[in-house]
Parts: structure tokens; sequence; C-alpha cells
């Protein structure tokens, strides 16, 4: 990597290059890890995160630009104005590797332009150009108007109406037609804030690789495994994520009816092989570097949906617009899936805050009167574009309010209905029903992003089925080996769905190669747990304590209704007991202990 | 027993439906066991994964309810196998 960060200013319309010291390279590797660091350095964690003290990260992983094999991923770290944690963002895409390209570990925006603005980075130069004719646009327009004016080789971010409009959930667009996301916790809200409309990046330059031969031989390791694994690798590039849908409706764990059972009667509806007949028309890797493309294009081809076209839906999308919603029209989901994209909106987040609604609908809390004459019933596909508009513009009554996220529409609405915000500090779940598997309830409780399902490791893929997934003893440590291993990944910019077939030893080989330095396993779990920890301190600063590592009432006292884990609910406190212990966190606050924080080096001072 | 698989285990073993004559009391290590001898391409599924460092984690549910490791499955019942969740 190159030591060094450029800071823009937009509020000045300058920039000044920065020195990275060297020991946050050693500490934290680089991406989620590098960026969390980095924003402890540029923020007060108590800052208004739609006010123009908040920064925006692009960061570098060290396996960007080496061509090595899954450097699929690029990072963006901000606080959050939908939690107000710090939050790590992932877009599949070359954004990454074109800002190693052009001589930087991390872009770092800060301030508010005076005008609608896009930023045009071209190796070490930076220009700031006028977007008052784009401000307004959707993502897709957006980005055709802007790609007229750059090489085809720039990677373009962007926000669509819903970030300019500062919704809770608005997500950064990249990739030009394919549309991937940085797509949670509000990133395109703080990019609104700032009116910044779009980021363009392209670099030429080269990154050193300390061991170019190390890396050809890590390579093929990494496809040996691979070929290992054919029970993996071929339903991956067959189905893509959407293969898991029927396993986990078998298991129970797919979140159906706002969250009220883990099995969708209509599940015969998303089976892989009907999707893969009825709508996928071919298979594309999502980045550069990807060995396993997994990611899909599907089409409508007739009836009132008919013309739709996305890189996706993927399995969250489906959970959020399919069962959650009991919504079987999978050409309703596709077409969903493509809107939300243009308007620059988080799908999961905009699915379960369409998902409260609908509960509070059906429970006459909110009435026509309320939802601007919607009729929100679950199962009502028809509703769903016209929602999506008017969440991403905050139109009328209904679409103001949703735009918040189902927290603060709860909290405006009352009368009980927090049980069914189905959120953890504010995020909308994603698809992993926790009340059989309470690692994935750890998971949702303590990430440091809200109610991710994955930045812990997404335990429920690993427990679900074993006796251990429903005990308390040992769920810390699980899910804290899991957290590190995920850590490590996002750090490195690596793609995590090859995680449970390449483990560590793959990210072990690679980094050593590339950096020159001995990262075994042991060193790179250090690592995730030193990331874990800043992680914790940044939220710890912001003001979160032992009572904000909730969960919705709904899965603490409504057990289970079927499935093979009928019955059950989530034992909270006592899972926060065993997770702060294993963590080395305190019982009472949930803040890191200083010793904890010593042994790990990390400076008490951040 | 009847045992139903799915996805890329119906894949793999080129059926999705087996009948297995087990007796009473078998446990779900003896069912995997005489599954992987029955379909030798099923066999992979019960090596040591490389991150968790313990057997894939099969999902193995009769009559609705898990069959965790170690625990029996009554001969008559119907056996649903599905393989271990990935992506999402």
């Amino acid at each position: 990597m190159h030591g060094k960060a450029l800071v823009v200013d937009l509020t000045t319309r300058t920039s000044v290059e920065q020195e990275i010291p060297h020991k946050y390279y050693a500490h934290y590797l680089g991406g989620r890890g590098l960026g969390t660091r980095l924003l402890h350095d540029f923020i007060d964690p108590t800052t208004d995160p739609l006010g123009a003290d908040n920064v925006l990260i692009f960061v570098v992983g060290p396996l960007h630009a080496t061509r090595a094999f899954y450097s699929s991923k690029s990072v963006l770290v901000t606080k959050s104005p939908q939690t107000g944690t710090c939050l790590y963002s992932l877009s599949s895409g070359s954004l990454g590797h074109n800002l190693a390209r052009c001589g930087y570990d991390a872009l770092i925006l800060k301030g508010r332009s005076e005008q609608p603005s896009y930023l045009v980075m071209k190796d070490r130069s930076i220009e700031f150009k006028d977007a008052s004719r784009i401000w307004g646009m959707n993502t897709g327009d957006a980005d055709y108007f802007i790609r007229q004016k750059v090489g085809a080789e720039a990677s373009i971010a962007l926000i669509g109406p819903a970030g300019e409009n500062l919704v809770k959930y608005a997500c950064i667009v990249t990739e030009g037609r394919q549309r991937n996301t940085f797509g949670r916790g509000g990133v395109g809200a703080v990019m609104g804030s700032k009116n910044l409309k779009a980021l363009v990046v392209s670099g030429s330059g080269e990154v050193h690789i300390a061991d170019e031969a190390a890396l050809r031989q890590a390579q093929r390791a990494l496809t040996k495994r691979l070929a290992a694994a054919p029970e993996w690798a071929k339903p991956m590039r067959t189905y893509g994520t959407r293969g898991v849908l029927q396993y986990m409706n078998a298991a129970g764990i797919l979140p159906t009816r706002q969250w009220h059972t883990g099995q969708y009667k209509n599940i015969d509806a998303f089976v892989p092989e009907a999707i893969l007949k009825n709508w996928i028309v071919s298979n594309e890797n999502c980045a550069p570097y990807c060995p396993n493309p997994c990611y899909h294009w599907c089409t409508v081809k007739e009836g009132e949906y008919a013309g739709a076209t996305a890189f996706g839906p993927e399995f969250e999308t489906i959970y959020a617009f399919g069962s959650n919603l009991e919504n079987a029209r999978f050409d309703s989901i596709i077409a969903v899936d493509d809107y939300c994209d243009l308007m620059g909106l988080d799908t999961m987040s905009t699915g379960l805050t369409i998902g409260w609604a609908t509960e509070c609908y059906e429970r006459g809390i909110l009435g026509q009167g309320d939802t601007d004459g919607i009729d929100m019933r679950y199962g009502n596909h028809q509703m769903l574009l016209d929602l999506i508009r008017r969440i991403a513009y905050r139109q009328g009554e209904i679409g103001n309010l949703l735009a918040e996220g189902s927290k603060r529409a709860a909290a405006k609405v009352g009368q009980g209905s927090e049980a069914w915000a189905m959120t953890s500090k504010g995020m909308e779940f994603g698809g992993y029903e926790c009340r059989g598997s309470w690692g994935q309830a750890i998971q949702f409780a303590f990430s440091h992003r809200g109610g991710c399902h994955h930045d812990l490791g997404t335990p429920a893929r690993l427990e679900m089925g074993t006796p251990e997934a429903t005990q308390v003893e040992g769920r810390g440590t699980f899910v804290k080996a899991a957290a590190y291993r995920r850590i490590i990944y996002d750090s490195s910019v690596m793609c995590a769905f090859p995680l449970p077939v390449l483990g560590l030893e793959s990210s072990s080989e690679l980094l050593s190669a590339v950096t020159g330095r001995n990262l075994d396993i042991a060193a790179l779990e250090e690592i995730g747990e030193r990331v874990l920890n800043i992680e914790r301190l940044f939220i710890s600063k912001a003001g979160f304590r032992r009572e904000d590592d909730r969960l919705p009432s709904r899965l603490l006292l409504e057990p289970l209704p079927d499935g093979p884990n009928r019955g059950k609910v989530v034992p909270l406190e006592a899972l926060k007991d065993e997770f702060y212990a294993t963590c080395g966190w305190d019982p009472l606050t949930g803040i890191p202990l200083p010793e904890t924080l010593q042994r790990l080096g990390i400076d008490l001072s951040i | 027993m009847r045992v139903l698989l799915a996805g890329s285990l119906a894949e793999r073993a080129g059926q999705r439906e087996i009948s297995l004559a087990l007796a009473g009391r078998t446990t779900r290590e003896d069912l995997l066991r005489a599954l992987a001898a029955r379909i030798p391409a099923l066999a992979p599924y019960l090596r040591l994964s490389p991150e968790t460092g313990a057997a894939l984690p099969l999902l193995v549910i009769a009559g609705g309810k898990w069959v965790h490791r170690g625990e029996t499955i009554a001969a008559e019942a119907e056996v649903e196998i599905h393989p271990p969740i990935a992506g999402g």
C-alpha cells in the first residue's frame, strides 16, 4: 500500500495529501479495519452524521490492484445517520482498484459543497464539477450523463433521489448498469448531506507486490481449494445466493410476515430451479478477479412487470420483499430490486420498513388516511413501486414517515409498534430468523453497524442444525471467532462468499505475499480482535451502552410458531453476559475494558 | 427410512429420494454413513470444513424436528437433508 491518504474538503474545494502512520497497516490491515481507525482520527464519535463534520472514507485494502482472486470489494467508512454508529459499507466492483491505482490508500471527503457537485479524481488530480444538471436524476440517468464525460475505465459511485432527500437508508450505487451498492446504513444520505452527487475515480498506476512468486502460488492454492468444493462452487454459479432459500425455509429461519414465522408457505415460488428456469438470463461476475461468478441478470418477459431487468435480486432482497411481505411474485421483486437501485435505496431496509407499516395497517394502527390511500396488506405486490417512489422523494405523509426507517417511524406512531420494527440500533435485519440461532441473535444485537446480518460472520450459516445453536455457553467464543474471519475478509477487501471454502488459509497466503509480512492465521485473528474493539470503542464514545445492544420484543417474547426451532425465543441478557465476558468488555456497560485495549495495543487516547 | 435430498445433494446423488433399510434408533451419524456408502458422491459432505474444523453442518430434519449429532431417528421416519447454508 502507499502510506498516504488524500483528504478533500468539499467546503473549501481544496485537497491535501496526508501520511497514514505505518503502524496502522500492521494493526488494522486495510479496508474495514484501516477505515475505522481513520474514522477515529477524523471525527468525534458524537458528530452529527448528516453534518459537515462527518466524513466519507473510501479506503483501499492490501489486495486491491494486485489481481488477487476475490479482491472484489470496495470499502466505505463513515458514521451512520441510520444508527449513529460507525459504519463500514461494501460494494462489489472496481472502485477500490481504481483508488489504489491513483496512489492513495484512502480518499477522505469532509465538509459540505455549497452547490450540488460531483468529484472527478484521475490519478493524483481532483476536479470539482457542477452537478446542478444531474441533481434529481435517478442513478441510471446520472451514471449515463457522467459516463459520457469520463473514460470507460473510470469507476462512478453516485446517489439517487433518496440520498439527495436524506432518506436514512439511502445507498450509493456503483458499476453502471449492474448497479452494485454500498447498501447499508444510509451512506447515500451522508453523501447527499454533502451536496455530492457522484464520485468518479480512475487510476493508472500500480501497487507494490512484495513477492510475486508467492502471490502466484497463493492464487494456485486458492484455485485448488475452490476446485475441491464443487458442492459449494457450482450451485453458487448456477443459482447464486437464491440457492439457499428453500434450505432456510426448511430450517425455519426464512423470516416471513415481518418475522412472525420462519417458514413461508409459498416457498415453491422461490425454489432455485424455478427461478433459474423462469427468470435468470445469464450469470456474470460483480467485480474483477472473481473465479466463480455468482451474480445473475434476471428479466421479466411478460405480464405487468414485463421489461424489468435487474442484476439480482439476491437472497436478502427476495426475503425483504418476498417472504417478509408474503409476496410470492418474483417478477415484482425483480422490478423492485432495480427500482430501489435507481432511487438509491437499500433494499433490505426498504422492504422491512414497508413490512413494519404493513403490520401497522393490518392491525388498524395505520389507516388509508395515513398511507395516502395505499392498501398496505401482506401480499399486495402492487403497492411496492409506488411506496418506493414516495420514500425516495419523501412524498406525502407515508413517504416521509417511512423515509426515516422503521425504528424512528415506530417511535413516532407508537401503540406498541416498536415490537415489530425489526431493527437493532435502527438498522433493519438481514434475513436470518434468530430465535433458534442464538449466535445469529448475538450478530444482530451486537453488530456495530446495527441489525447487520454478516459483519460478525453470519453465525446462522455455521450453527444452524446443531444443538449448540440454542446454548448460551460457548456462543460468545463461537461468534467471536466467526467475527475475526469476517473482519479479515472485509479488511483485505475479499468477497466473503467463499469464506466457508477458503477459510483464513487463502487470506493468509495472499496477504503475506502482497505485504511481505508474515500474516499467519494467529496474526490475522489478532487483527480481527483489534478491529472489533476499535469499532466497539467508537460506539461506546458515541454513547452506546449495554442497554443499546437490544432486539425487538418480538424475538424475546413471542415463541417461534413453526419449523424445527418452534417454541424458541432469544435469551438476550444471558447472551450479553456471555459475549461481553468473551470479548473482555465491561459487563455493566459493554465498553471495552482498559486491559483488553492495552493487550491489543490500542491507544487509549483514541 | 425415506430420505429426501435437497439442492446440490440431490444433484450429486442424481436422485431426490432414497429409501434406506435402517434399524430403529438409527443415529444421525449412522444415517449419513449409510448414505455415503450407498452414494459415494455424497461422501465429501462428511469431510471437515476448513473454516470450522467440524463436519459440514448438513441440515437434518425428521418429523419437523432437528436431528442433531448423536440423536436417533425412527426407522419409519421421513428425513429431509439439506446442504449447509452459504452465501447471502
